[in-house]
């Protein structure tokens, strides 16, 4: 079965598939990661809590735009692109983590939200937040803070536009709830 | 509600992380270099080390770096001998002898593209089995020479990622666009077909035949090499295709094939075969059942 070996060796790794004219090319994906970094692991923490898992998904993030470098049409698109694999390698870890929850981790997921709440070095705002659900805190990420606008969110998160209007809606109404009662 | 301000309260990226997402990219960008320069070498096969490939490739292993074996005469023919297990607990053995085969004097020496299987075997010199069904478009088959450090021609390979593809439905292809480029497809999974089927065909020349063997080279000049299906698939068998009347041995693999097929759900069940006809080496593999698989074989002429 010399099929196998043939294709790991002329094809894997092969940089210029090419579908469209423009094509991102890895040294430029290299830097667009390297330019995004702060915002991959601003999007990374929204939905991981720990600095570890942030890291692991952004590698795992890393490995899979390079090898899935030629399912990506127009460069146009790259860093969206880029964050949708993100946002997948995140909900990938944390469906993992989800089969096991040793104990320590959970007394450990306790002692961090004790220690933001303690430190006092987070607005009510972040804290706030922090404590909307997941998807919530995610468009939020990705509207206010990263600047994407509905429809590139949409195509982020692979949902309609007015999902995303609906859960802007609800994660500023929650917010607006939860600065209240503090 | 200030937003904005969010972003100057987010935890700051601990420095750990820049230095696994720097070092991860420049991993990455280290790859393709090192598959580059693979690239510009001629690739160098031994035909000892093809046949340890070919078991090792067998048994599931993706990757296999080609080793150069001390003996650098070229056997004369190989034998596989396959051994499946049937239903009934009784073994079938299947031999296949792929033979040295002369190739025709102006063989192209450099890796190029053929249109089908017809004009790849006048190409070569050799009658090539092609099938009715194949997925046919300008420039399909890759042509690989297999050449030795010293210039040798040990053999040609000739590959099809989308050899056939049956029942698939909205096929696309993209076309290569560079001489480093792979043509790649979008389709839909058929009732039949998940993937379309690949083809290897190998063909290995004769003409170092006239090689001095050292005594202890001689063993090797006919070598045969092992290989008990039972611990390579959990479903094989042993099929004769009957328009030819030769035995293929069809079994199952999990893989998530050749990038070419654009799997991105990791491995999935796939059906490979091996055959040797009229000396030169066969292989297809696809996500299709035994059944299916069989019936492309029988489009083989």
């Amino acid at each position: 079965m010399v099929i196998r070996l043939i294709d790991v060796c002329d094809i894997r790794g092969n940089t210029s598939y090419r579908r469209g004219s423009v094509r991102l090319q890895k040294e430029q994906l290299g830097e667009l990661i390297l330019d995004s970094q702060e915002q991959l692991y601003r999007v990374a923490k929204t939905i991981l809590r720990s600095d570890d898992d942030c890291a692991d998904a952004i590698q795992n993030c890393i490995v899979k735009a390079f090898t899935k470098l030629h399912t990506l049409k127009t460069d146009k698109y790259a860093k969206s692109w880029l964050i949708r694999i993100l946002i997948n390698a995140c909900y990938d870890l944390a469906r993992e983590n989800q089969k096991v929850i040793p104990l320590q981790d959970v007394r450990e997921v306790e002692s961090t939200q004790d220690a933001i709440r303690a430190c006092g070095e987070y607005t009510e705002l972040y804290e706030a937040m922090m404590k909307l659900s997941e998807t919530e805190r995610l468009v939020v990420e990705l509207y206010y803070l990263e600047g994407y606008r509905i429809r590139e969110i949409a195509d982020i998160l692979e949902i309609t536009e007015n999902a995303v209007k609906k859960r802007l809606f609800r994660a500023r109404e929650n917010l607006k709830m939860q600065l209240k009662e503090a | 509600m200030n937003f904005e301000r969010l972003k100057n309260e987010f935890p700051e990226m601990p420095e750990f992380i820049r230095d696994r997402i720097r070092s991860q990219v420049e991993e990455e960008l280290k790859k393709e270099t090192e598959d580059i320069e693979k690239r510009k070498k001629p690739r160098f096969i031994k035909r000892t080390a093809v046949a340890a490939a070919v078991v090792l490739a067998v048994f599931g292993i993706s990757r296999i770096s080609f080793v150069a074996n001390a003996m650098d005469k070229l056997i004369q023919y190989i034998t596989y001998r396959f051994t499946v297990t049937n239903e009934d607990g009784t073994k079938t053995t299947v031999e296949m002898q792929e033979d040295s085969i002369q190739l025709a004097e102006n063989v192209p020496m450099e890796n190029c593209y053929m249109d089908d299987m017809v004009q790849a075997g006048e190409q070569i010199g050799v009658k090539l089995l092609a099938s009715s069904s194949m997925y046919q478009y300008e420039e399909c088959i890759r042509y690989t020479p297999i050449i030795s450090e010293e210039d040798v021609l040990f053999g040609v390979m000739l590959q099809d990622h989308f050899y056939t593809v049956g029942d698939l439905g909205n096929v696309k292809l993209y076309p290569k666009t560079t001489e480093e480029s792979i043509d790649f497809m979008t389709y839909e999974a058929g009732a039949k077909y998940q993937t379309p089927i690949s083809m290897q065909v190998t063909v290995w020349t004769n003409q170092d035949s006239s090689a001095e063997y050292e005594e202890d080279e001689l063993g090797y000049a006919s070598k045969t090499v092992n290989v008990d299906m039972k611990d390579v698939s959990s479903e094989a068998e042993v099929y004769t295709i009957p328009q030819l009347n030769v035995d293929a041995v069809v079994y199952t693999v999990y893989t998530d094939g050749p990038i070419a097929w654009g799997i991105e759900e990791g491995s999935i069940r796939c059906t490979s075969t091996f055959f040797v006809y009229e000396g030169v080496e066969y292989i297809y593999m696809g996500g299709v059942s035994h059944d299916t698989m069989k019936e492309f074989l029988n489009t083989l002429e």
